[in-house]
């Protein structure tokens, strides 16, 4: 499975009923709550087996899934 | 027992290492936040197998976050001063609602549980019974008696004397003298009414849906958000009134003497 169709199934796991491929402020407009960070992110480095820490919880880290798969990217 | 953490990359090193799959937490802990609770030195946690504890210590009591790994259990530990928590949750959450169970096993109890309410950006009806306006600093005494009169500081999340302060001079506390305040916290897509006070004695005049209606004046074109104890029912009546609904979070208030 691809690395973005992974991320999609983690996101739709964590937020079911989201259109992840169309959202671009998951973050600043609260569709993502900050908890469901604590989750994605887990489940993003254990997925993708990379390291991620509180610096990274950023809003523009989250905010779409392009800029999420940037991370990912730069992480790996 | 919880100790003071040696340094921010001690605390950040102990959070990272708590992300792993099926993680519960009530931590909506910001590096700002974080950095500031040891600039002051009220910092305190407790790393253990499978899990962390934080706490953030007041005067008298300490605030307490928790990271749980799946299937872990929470030990015994011992505090130095009488503890709350909350634990925000939804009915989807079973991990929370595991762990919430785990704390009441030790010793914590069920203070109350709040839910919360969202309103969608709409425009607002106002009836000007009460002449509401933004708190000045001369009205800081008076801002804080009333929030200290109308809410316990155990479970309210009452601001600092320095945050009340900010707040007051960004505009975000409305007050009708000696009858009531509401302080609001924006953020970038909705805001959050977190105190609601009016004085018992003016209790039932209208100042509180007073409050509401000035404050959504201003900013009811974004989202709203209130967390509301659940046996409020007035209070839940008023802000269902002003077009609230719950949105499925609920959040436990535990604590432990």
């Amino acid at each position: 499975m691809n690395n973005r169709l992974e991320l999609l199934n983690i996101l739709t796991s964590v937020c079911p009923g989201v259109d992840f491929e169309k959202e671009t402020s998951l973050v600043d407009d609260e569709i993502l709550e900050s908890l469901d960070l604590v989750t994605i992110v887990s489940e993003m480095m254990d997925t993708f087996d990379i390291e991620l820490n509180v610096e990274d919880l950023l809003p523009e880290h989250f905010n779409s899934v392009d800029a999420m798969m940037q991370l990912i990217e730069e992480r790996k | 027992m919880m100790k003071k953490p040696e340094s921010y990359e001690e605390v950040s090193r102990l959070i990272a290492s708590q992300l792993k799959p099926g993680v519960v937490t009530n931590a909506a802990i910001s590096t700002q936040d974080l950095l500031q609770e040891l600039e002051h030195g009220t910092l305190r946690i407790m790393p253990f197998e499978g899990g962390l504890l934080l706490a953030r210590q007041r005067d008298t009591f300490q605030r307490l976050w928790f990271y749980l790994q799946k299937g872990a259990c929470l030990p015994h530990w011992t505090q130095e001063l009488p503890t709350v928590m909350e634990i925000p949750m939804r009915s989807r959450d079973l991990g929370l609602a595991d762990a919430d169970r785990q704390f009441q096993q030790q010793g914590f109890s069920s203070c109350f549980t709040r839910q919360r309410v969202t309103r969608k950006a709409a425009p607002v009806e106002v009836s000007p019974k009460f002449s509401v306006s933004s708190a000045r600093i001369q009205d800081f005494q008076q801002v804080s008696t009333i929030l200290e009169t109308c809410f316990q500081p155990l479970t309210a999340c009452l601001p600092t004397k320095e945050a009340l302060e900010q707040d007051i001079a960004n505009n975000h506390v409305l007050l009708i003298p000696n009858v009531g305040v509401l302080r609001l916290i924006p953020g970038k897509a909705s805001v959050e009414v977190r105190q609601l006070a009016v004085l018992p004695q003016a209790r039932g005049t209208g100042a509180a849906r007073a409050l509401m209606q000035a404050h959504l004046q201003r900013w009811g074109h974004m989202t709203n958000r209130i967390w509301v104890r659940t046996d409020f029912e007035s209070v839940l009546h008023l802000y269902q009134s002003l077009g609230f609904v719950p949105d499925g979070w609920t959040s436990q208030v535990l604590f432990r003497p």
